[in-house]
This record gives structure tokens, C-alpha cells and sequence, in this order.
């Protein structure tokens, strides 16, 4: 399970980097089949029509983006952080995201996507029957466990890759994180 | 059963000196008050580190796929160390 959860702590850093671009092409491609969107470095939505070109580019700069973040990070806390351990990270801790685009197999959340872009009015429909309920509940269950999931690979991996202990390496690390967002986010909106 | 050498005092946690080396072939004891080498004032698995650090050529790479572990664990473990040998002040 440690080895799941830190592979940056066991595995070695050229056959780490093998592994996730494998996972990156098949998760680019599960993206790009069912719909997926990466808006911005922390986020997935879906969409009616997704460009294979736009969605490949936004996964990349989110990659890069977040890679910068832990390396400067690390730079600023150990001189000695390396980029491709960052790297390494910053691909890893795509898979949920990978794991989540699957809930769209069916083409459900990519559907209302366009009834909230062209209202602005968000309307909500609770669901009318106890399976919607059930489903609902562990879709959100779900969710809820990649968010944690990414959280413990991000906190168990950075402290290998820079050797951080304390809380306020991890403040500056969610400081960078926060510039990623708003870059990305300006980023994807102009191109 | 090898036997552990204990470094710390068992009633305040001190580091403990020399003060008694004896021959095994001949019986001779020698007494003084000598201070214990920076390697023993480690702890074993420290000490074993340092050890294969050395038959390694300093070489953590090597270090790390000996061991089955990656090359930043390992440096970080070597930085820990060296952290915890300057707070020794030696």
C-alpha cells in the first residue's frame, strides 16, 4: 500500500517516469474519449465536445505547472529537489483524475454541462427515487475518496522528494499550488 | 547472540565514555577516561548506513538499488544523519 501511495519513496526515478507516461497516454486518451476537460490544475469537468489537441495541452500544462510548484518549492525548503522527481509527482497525482473520468461513461455530466453554460441560473433537480439517492451518495463517496487519495500522494511524496517536516513547507507548497490554479485558469481561458 | 554496545547511560540518557578496555588474549585492562568515536555514538542502523555508504564508494545510486529504494530516500536519510552528527556537536 506504501508503495501506492509514495512510489517516489521506492521506485526508481527512470522507471517511475516510464510507468506514468504510459499512465498519462491512456489517461490523456480516457480524457479525450469521454469528455473530459481539465480547466484548471486542480479540477476535471466535462464537455458536449472536447478538442483531442485542447485536452492533451490542458493535461500538459497542468503536469507542468504543478511540477514547477513542487520543484520550486522543494529548491526553496532543500536545495538539493530534483526536477524529475517533481515531475514524477506532478504526473502521478493525475490518476485520480484518470479514475474519475470514467464516472462519465455513460455520458451523464458531460449532458448538463451545456444547460448550466447557457443558463445562469444553476437549477437543481433532486433526485425523485432511492437509486438515484444510492447513487448519487456514492458517486459523491467516490469523489470524495480521490480528493483524499491525491491529498496523502501529494503530502507522502513531497516529503520524500524535498525532505519537508514542517507545516510551513507545506503552506508555501499550497501558496504555489494556489498560483498554479490562477495561471492555468488564465492560461485556458485565452488559448 | 552479538552483543549490543550501549552508548547512552541507563539512568540519565547520557552519552557514556571509555573508561575500561581490556585484552582478550592476555587479560591486560587498561582504565582512563576516553570519549566514545563520533561512528558509535550512532545508532546501529546509522552505523550500518554509513557502512554500506562506504562499499558503495559514496555512490547513492548504487546506495538506493542495493537497498530497493529510491535515490531521494536515500539522500534524505544521509541528510537526516549529517543533521543529526552536527547536533552532536562534534
Amino acid at each position: 500500500m506504501n508503495k501506492i501511495l509514495n512510489p517516489i519513496e521506492y521506485y526508481n526515478e527512470r522507471a517511475l517516469l516510464k510507468a506514468n507516461l504510459i499512465i498519462f497516454v491512456i489517461g490523456t486518451g480516457c480524457a479525450i474519449l469521454l469528455r473530459g476537460w481539465f480547466d484548471h490544475t486542480f479540477h476535471l469537468a466535462f464537455r458536449t465536445n472536447v478538442s483531442p489537441f485542447s485536452t492533451l495541452l490542458e493535461n500538459v500544462f497542468s503536469i507542468l505547472l504543478i511540477a514547477g510548484a513542487f520543484f520550486a518549492t522543494g529548491k526553496i525548503i532543500n536545495k538539493k529537489t530534483r526536477w524529475i522527481d517533481s515531475l514524477n509527482l506532478a504526473m502521478y497525482i493525475r490518476i485520480p483524475f484518470y479514475l474519475m473520468v470514467l464516472s462519465n461513461i455513460t455520458g451523464t455530466f458531460s449532458s448538463l454541462m451545456p444547460a448550466i453554460e447557457e443558463d445562469s441560473r444553476i437549477s437543481v433537480r433532486l433526485p425523485t427515487n432511492k437509486i438515484d439517492y444510492v447513487i448519487l451518495i456514492v458517486f459523491s463517496l467516490i469523489s470524495l475518496l480521490a480528493v483524499i487519495l491525491q491529498f496523502v500522494i501529494i503530502y507522502k511524496g513531497f516529503k520524500t522528494l524535498a525532505n519537508a517536516k514542517k507545516i510551513s513547507d507545506y503552506l508555501i507548497l499550497a501558496a504555489f499550488f494556489i498560483i498554479t490554479m490562477i495561471i492555468s485558469s488564465i492560461f485556458f481561458k485565452y488559448f | 547472540m552479538k552483543a549490543k554496545l550501549p552508548t547512552l547511560c541507563p539512568s540519565c540518557e547520557s552519552l557514556l565514555d571509555v573508561s575500561q578496555l581490556s585484552c582478550g588474549q592476555c587479560s591486560t585492562i587498561v582504565q582512563g577516561n576516553y570519549p566514545l568515536p563520533v561512528f558509535l555514538k550512532l545508532p546501529p542502523k546509522e552505523q550500518e548506513f554509513i557502512l554500506q555508504f562506504f562499499l558503495a564508494s559514496g555512490s547513492l545510486k548504487e546506495m538506493a538499488a542495493q537497498l530497493g529504494i529510491s535515490y531521494p530516500t536515500v539522500r534524505n536519510q544521509l541528510d537526516d544523519m549529517i543533521q543529526r552528527i552536527k547536533d552532536l556537536n562534534i
